[in-house]
């Protein structure tokens, strides 16, 4: 038998755990390293409470229960919350005794460093401890800081970087700009109505072209970037060689060496999918003892909490009630799990995520990766702030929106987001599955919580401030949305999103343009704007070119050959173009079963129509309105095609 | 065998009488309980089968033998080339799916010429024939053996063989009608309910291509609507949501006849046009009323006769017994339960042609008809994939009764399990009595085959023609070509194998009036007859040229007749005197 710390001796003496959980947690420590109390708690082998109350007898310091026993407001305030939360202490109160005298609850041993700490927050060393549980310590500060976690979540960034926030909305000009265009046209309809018809018949086909342009040059970038990558690889492998390294950069750490790794998992009125939480996220190789997970639920949310509360989570999930505010957003209650979070590292999943187990893995491997080419000067690129796990759909093929859905997924992750990198365009981010460094997550200002696509607006973001975002060689099963309206909904949360992110970036378009470059400035346009305006446009262009083909063969509308020619070319051909990158990409992805569905595209764009239109008028009325998307309508609903989905991304 | 076991459900609904427990869904499943497993080979199978068929009568020189066929290669390659390109080369009597599907190919000269581009679309339409009707038998849990006798059924039969080598319609249709049956199918029996978009797409859309084919595909829409509302109405989901899945059934068909309603008013100015026009088929059937050849009009008797010799002749007197066979027993066995509603859906279109024969909508003739001959006997052939499932649905009840010497109640109440050994005798016996049907035929086609008759007597009555149409491409020099392609065995586009944007006919619009009425400034070649047509059955049917030119001493002035065959005459321009 290994020989036991004090805290195991302690514990063993005292009969609360036995030599074989002791052993195991042992060993547990010996691989992933961490506190061996935390081991033995995840073990199952002792209740928080009960190593606590060891802990306080080895360090001599009592145990107080700071939910029964709150600590003084005023006290805890002194300290700043991440401050109390990293050093895993908080001033407790005064000592009755001796009221010059502080009392500060730990959860650390009470050593010299932990009291120089405290000296330096408070500006005393004369203080006594008491022992507290993590628990304890996170609820108090939580209690206590609450106004400065709620500005944390809800306010910092429209604080901080007013023009990167949409809380203020549209300005002025963008408001009224739709209304404006919208009579000129009249007007101009009225005045000389065949020309104008020409010219929006041009001007839609011109928007519809310039996006399909942009997707699909994105997409015949991809071999482009396998190449490169290849390439790259080979040189790597070349230079090893020559200084008798092994072939292949080892880049996994061991397990003692991972980092924490918060997982933020928002839910809201999900109670029948927050069960397959656990599961999903216990299922990440990962120690569970590096893992922060937090489930972020409302606090008008009563039914989640109390099936949250009821099924117990293991020890490393936090269930986190975020306070109310305004506004009711995944971004806000995301920010707010930010604040509380302990990881090195930060990724989002949505309640019914199935990541890849290795992603957590894979996600360090890449920054590790980033961060040695850059100290060893074999890369000029700008520092990675995230990186972006593939996200693909396991119930597939549950019906035709769902596969709609999973074919226009597969052209974002397998063929979009990999040609945007090639490009060195700012690449949007999905909503799930973007592996953030907390610190540099913090310093940009975290997620806009008044933007209904945070995501989106976050990887800009990254990109304006001078940050790198990838793609992970790492995929994400989700449930695609299986019913029409509540697509609708998501999806004009989503185009609003973009709406929202464009007018954000462009309320100064000359200073925009000068802080992101000709390349931020190209994915601006060619997908942040082109893409709501594409699907404006769409039955605009649908509709003018059956109009045009109707009206020059029925009602004698006289319009130039060119126009009609070019009209109907750059329909056709648009939408040839976007069925069969999109084809090949999910065909690659799932099956030719799943891509061959892509010849519907067309009819699953007028979808996207009427989502934009509800988005534009959204915007103009009510641009942080948040649709949420229900999740769990396929229930256990499993298609064959994600069990050999490809993974082509890295 | 590929892909996927299927779950046991298969067997469970096939030995159920119960139509309630026949369609009840099974609990929600991943997708992989959907596969049929051999699909894709089947399939392959049907393509290989269509294109040995193709290599042979490519190799006889026999796969342009249909006037239709040309014409339907014809029309597909004047959307683009032509004088006058454009969709609006599209309809009249035909409707227009067959010709889109043949536009990508017929761009090729090669293709086109020799009829290949109609061959690669129908062996393609073979393929997916043979693979829905695979589907079809297997979702009616049939025997292995039993539906190897119904693929055996169908592939060997050489009418259906021989169209699958033409650029003629009926693969089409057929890909068509048993894809709608086999989705159907799949939706009434599918383990987990599929939704109405999954409906429309696997049914409703093939059934809105077939609907874009041929007519006889409209009535096959309106039987499977029935279907779905009642298989719906039985399952106990309430009439909203039966009638959202029967309107997902039928939208995609509504559709399309919307459209081919718009596509004539914008096109001819008449929605009813591709009905009514001069190019109709009630217009041809018009004529042959007039001149008393439409006999079976008004006479159900007739009609059942004509119909039945057609049927007789073309699926050969083993499928008909088995089928019979196989009516029979679905008829007493399944009675009204969904496994037999979606086997009759297969009658509809023969169903339509009694009717429509009776009715006088169309014509059909064959030794039973009065007067006897060989025309549009390849009709029936959309029958032939019902008739080989009812074959294998017979084969699978009396290979179990034997197996089992049981009556035919403990049968139904039993399993038709597979491989048993008398299934596996039965399907022996398919293949030799199949054998036997085939050497029967082959032993003189022209006779017993009303199909390849009818493609044998075109062939005679085109000789001339073609014979013309070879010359002229053998020694065309260039320059335009006046040629009035509509009358009767004019459409030879194919064997003239030159451009058609150099030809001057009626599908190049106003160009070909100026044509006629100023053959010198237009036209180095002028093709026509040199007298008149004679017997046309419309109007539509004389030769506009020969009309315009052949009596005027003008034209024989200035044009020399370089070559004649019978009263084809080819012409061409006296050069100096222009």
């Amino acid at each position: 038998m290994s020989q036991p710390a004090p805290i195991g001796q302690a514990l063993l003496d005292a009969g609360l755990v036995t030599p074989e959980q002791l052993d195991a947690a042992l060993e547990r420590q010996r691989t992933e390293g961490g506190h061996l109390g935390q081991q033995l708690v995840l073990g199952g082998a002792v209740s928080r409470r009960e190593l606590y109350g060891a802990l306080a007898e080895q360090w001599s310091a009592p145990l107080v229960d700071l939910v029964a026993d709150p600590p003084d407001d005023g006290l805890v305030r002194r300290v700043p919350y991440d401050a109390a939360l990293r050093e895993g202490w908080v001033p407790w109160r005064p000592d009755p005794d001796r009221p010059e005298r502080v009392l500060v609850a730990t959860t650390e041993a009470p050593t010299d460093a932990l009291r120089a700490q405290v000296a330096a927050h408070l500006g005393t060393r004369d203080v006594a401890f008491r022992t507290t549980t993590p628990w304890d310590l996170w609820k108090a500060v939580e209690a206590s800081h609450r106004a400065d976690l709620l500005f944390e979540s809800q306010e910092r960034l429209h604080s901080e970087q007013p023009a990167a926030s949409a809380a203020d909305g549209l300005t002025q000009w963008q408001r009224w700009a739709p209304l404006g265009v919208l009579l000129v046209v009249v007007g101009l309809l009225v005045a000389n109505p065949a020309e104008t018809f020409v010219v929006m018949l041009a001007l839609a086909n011109v928007v519809f072209f310039a996006a399909v342009l942009f997707k699909t040059t994105a997409a015949l970038l991809v071999p482009f970037r396998h190449r490169r990558r290849v390439d790259a690889q080979w040189r790597e492998t070349r230079e090893r060689a020559r200084r008798g390294l092994p072939p292949r950069w080892a880049v996994d750490r061991p397990d003692h060496e991972l980092p924490v790794y918060t997982v933020l998992v928002p839910v809201f009125r999900e109670a029948n999918v927050v069960q397959k939480v656990v599961e999903n996220i216990g299922s990440l190789d990962y120690p569970k003892s590096k893992l922060d997970v937090m489930l972020l639920m409302e606090a008008d949310d009563e039914e989640t909490i109390a099936v949250a509360r009821a099924m117990r989570p293991p020890e490393y999930v936090r269930l986190v009630v975020v306070p109310p505010g305004k506004p009711q957003t995944k971004p806000r209650a995301c920010n707010y799990g930010l604040t509380l979070a302990r990881g090195e590292f930060v990724v989002i999943y949505d309640a019914e995520d199935r990541p890849d187990p290795d992603q957590l893995r894979q996600a360090v491997a890449a920054f590790d990766r980033d961060e040695l080419m850059r100290r060893e000067g074999l890369s000029h690129e700008d520092p990675l702030a995230v990186v972006q796990a593939s996200l693909y759909y396991y119930n597939a093929d549950y019906n035709v929106l769902t596969r709609m859905f999973a074919i226009e997924y597969a052209h974002w992750f397998e063929a979009m987001l990999p040609g945007m990198d090639e490009a060195g365009l700012p690449m949007p981010l999905g909503g799930t599955s973007n592996h953030f460094r907390a610190d540099v997550l913090r310093a940009m200002g975290a997620w806009d919580p008044f933007n209904v696509t945070e995501d989106a607006d976050a990887g800009l973001r990254a990109a304006v401030e001078g940050y790198r975002v990838d793609v992970l060689p790492s995929g994400t099963g989700e449930e695609a949305c299986a019913e029409t309206f509540a697509w609708i909904r998501q999806r004009t949360r989503w185009i609003k999103g973009y709406l929202v992110t464009a007018a954000v970036n462009t309320r100064h378009p000359i200073r925009f343009s000068r802080r992101v470059g000709v390349r931020g400035v190209i994915g601006m346009v060619g997908l942040i704007m082109a893409t709501p305006v594409a699907f404006l446009a769409y039955p605009l262009a649908l509709g003018f070119t059956a109009t045009t083909y109707v009206g020059v063969q029925w009602i004698g509308l006289d319009l130039p050959e060119w126009v009609v020619g070019a009209s109907v070319t750059t329909f056709l051909f648009g939408n040839a173009m976007m069925i069969v990158s999109a084809a090949l990409a999910a065909s690659w992805r799932y099956s030719w079963r799943i891509g061959g569905f892509a010849l519907l595209s067309p009819l699953y764009w007028l979808l996207h129509s009427i989502a934009a239109w509800r988005a534009l008028y959204q915007t103009v009325k009510d641009p942080h309105r948040w649709e949420k998307t229900p999740h769990g309508l396929t229930e256990d609903y499993e298609s064959e095609h994600d069990q050999h989905a490809h993974l082509v991304s890295g | 065998m590929t892909d996927v076991v299927e779950p046991a459900d298969v067997d469970t609904r096939v030995g159920t009488t119960s139509a309630a427990e026949a369609s009840a869904p099974a609990a929600a499943t991943g997708s992989r309980a959907r596969r049929v497993p051999g699909t894709v080979p089947v399939f392959l199978l049907g393509v290989a089968c269509a294109a040995a068929a193709s290599a042979y009568t490519l190799h006889a020189g026999t796969n342009l033998d249909y006037g239709d066929a040309m014409a339907h290669l014809t029309i597909a390659r004047r959307i683009t080339d032509n004088q006058n390109p454009g969709l609006a080369q599209l309809g009249s009597v035909w409707l227009p799916l067959p010709h889109l599907l043949l536009l990508p190919l017929v761009q090729s000269m090669w293709l086109f010429s020799t009829g290949l581009a109609g061959s690669v679309v129908s062996a393609l339409c073979l393929g997916a024939t043979s693979a829905a009707t695979w589907r079809l038998m297997h979702r009616l849990g049939l025997p292995l053996p039993a539906m190897l006798a119904g693929l055996v059924l169908l592939l060997a039969n050489p009418a259906l063989l021989y169209v699958s080598s033409t650029a003629l319609t009926e693969p089409v249709l057929l890909a068509c009608l048993t894809m709608t049956i086999a989705g159907l199918a799949g939706w009434a029996f599918s383990p987990r309910q599929l939704s109405g978009g999954e409906l429309a797409v696997f049914a409703g859309i093939p059934a809105a291509a077939g609907v874009l084919t041929r007519y006889e595909a409209w009535p096959l829409v309106l039987a499977g609507a029935f279907l779905v509302a009642v298989v719906s109405l039985r399952r106990g989901r309430g009439v909203r949501q039966s009638a959202v899945w029967t309107l997902s059934f039928v939208v995609p068909s509504i559709v399309a006849v919307l459209w081919w309603v718009a596509y004539n008013q914008i096109v001819f100015g008449d929605a009813l046009e591709f009905l009514q026009g001069e190019y109709s088929a009630s217009a041809f059937a018009d004529v042959f009323e007039r001149e008393g050849e439409l006999t079976t009009a008004g006479n159900l008797g007739l009609s059942s006769k004509v119909l039945g010799w057609a049927m007789l002749e073309t699926s050969g007197i083993v499928l008909l017994v088995l089928a019979a066979v196989g009516l029979v027993t679905t008829s007493l066995l399944w009675r009204l339960d969904d496994r037999n509603l979606v086997t009759w859906l297969g009658g509809s279109t023969t169903a339509f042609l009694l009717f429509s024969l009776t009715t006088g909508q169309h014509i059909m003739v064959n030794d039973a008809a009065m007067p006897p001959g060989a025309y549009n006997n390849r009709y029936v052939l959309s029958a032939l994939p019902w008739l080989s499932v009812l074959a294998a649905i017979g084969l699978a009840h009396v290979g179990a009764a034997l197996t089992r010497r049981r009556t035919s109640t403990a049968v139904a109440a039993g399993q038709l399990d597979r491989g048993r050994p008398a299934h596996v005798v039965l399907l022996g016996g398919v293949v030799v009595a199949t054998v036997l049907q085939n050497l029967y035929w082959l032993g003189d086609p022209y006779e017993r085959m009303t199909v390849i008759q009818e493609a044998h007597v075109q062939h005679l009555a085109y000789v001339d023609t073609k014979d013309a149409a070879r010359w002229l491409r053998e020694h065309y020099d260039g320059g335009g070509i006046l040629m009035d392609q509509t009358p009767d065995k004019s459409s030879v586009a194919p064997v003239l194998g030159l451009p058609i944007d150099e030809f001057y006919t009626r599908a190049s619009g106003a160009v070909f009036e100026e044509a006629i009425a100023d053959p010198y400034g237009h036209a180095r070649w002028v093709f026509m007859h040199r007298s008149q047509v004679e017997g046309s059955a419309t109007d539509t049917g004389l030769d506009r040229v020969t009309a315009r030119l052949a009596l005027d001493p003008q034209f024989h002035a200035r044009y020399r007749l370089v070559y004649a065959v019978e009263d084809i005459g080819i012409y061409r321009i006296v050069e100096g005197l222009r």
